[in-house]
């Protein structure tokens, strides 16, 4: 479920919370692309990615008097913020996203990888983005966070115990393979 | 099939977006430009609690107290007098 190149956790308080521009430069360095996994993994586009993941750090930088190092590790407190910012994106709009937008969209990105094994890759994202879109908010959020291996507490930060959390990745692996496996038969 | 494929499996272990190279810029611009709010922000209210009241508004507030004044002087009074007058 995790993988193992995770990132070491810090263990101290980051200078970022005197308000140091260059510290906190350094923590968007190491958190940017867990973050966009983390929000790729949501089913959201390259753009949308970008944005929330722009307003995440944002908000992080605003909201840093209020992080408490003692109650949570700075990716906790981080990806928290993200998967907020996440939530709210997609219970604002219709969770049934436009696919046709999607498709178009990822189509263009595809077209613009000319190797034909990064045409192929792209083919499957776009696939696994499309079945993830179909997805409710919950199943997507429970996915990205234990694929996630930055999160240390998953359960924590869902707000539920370990088992309810492995029931719930149980129902959104089952609902996701059930989601691909219409996109590959649409017809049936 | 009710479990994903290994395929799967490998797109949601991995990166399916990667941050762009100009992205910690971005954010740092951002941060950059709220900071700049904040402080025009701070210096507006400064300003507004710095700058001393207009003349015309201590002629208002006086000119009115004394008018309100004279109208309860007056109430006092009126009663007074219909009570005297029996």
């Amino acid at each position: 479920m995790t993988s193992e190149h995770s990132l070491p956790e810090c263990d101290s308080p980051p200078d970022y919370l005197g308000g140091d521009p260059v510290a906190f430069g350094e923590l968007v360095m190491r958190y940017q692309d867990s973050l966009f996994a983390y929000l790729g993994r949501m089913g959201l586009s390259d753009a949308e990615c970008q944005e929330l993941a722009q307003e995440a750090f944002l908000r992080s930088w605003i909201n840093r008097s209020k992080y408490d190092p003692a109650i949570a590790a700075v990716a906790t407190w981080l990806f928290t913020i993200t998967r907020n910012v996440a939530l709210d994106r997609l219970t604002r709009r219709s969770i049934s996203v436009n696919e046709d937008e999607l498709v178009d969209q990822q189509t263009d990105l595809s077209r613009a990888a000319n190797p034909q094994h990064q045409y192929e890759q792209h083919q499957s994202i776009d696939r696994l983005r499309q079945a993830l879109a179909t997805l409710s908010a919950e199943d997507r959020e429970v996915i990205a966070a234990c694929y996630t291996p930055e999160i240390a507490d998953t359960s924590a930060m869902l707000n539920c115990s370990e088992g309810a959390l492995r029931t719930r990745l149980s129902r959104a692996r089952k609902r996701l393979a059930t989601a691909m496996e219409k996109l590959d038969k649409p017809h049936e | 099939m009710n479990d994903l494929d290994k395929n799967t499996e490998a797109l949601l272990t991995g990166a399916m977006v990667t941050a762009p190279d100009d992205f910690r810029d971005a954010v740092m611009q951002r941060v950059a430009a709220h900071e700049r709010e904040l402080q025009q922000e701070l210096m507006a209210i400064e300003k507004a609690g710095l700058q001393p009241v207009p003349w015309w508004q201590w002629m208002a507030l006086t000119v009115g107290s004394l008018i309100g004044v004279g109208q309860v002087l007056r109430f006092i009074f009126s009663v007074w007098f219909v009570t005297a007058a029996g």
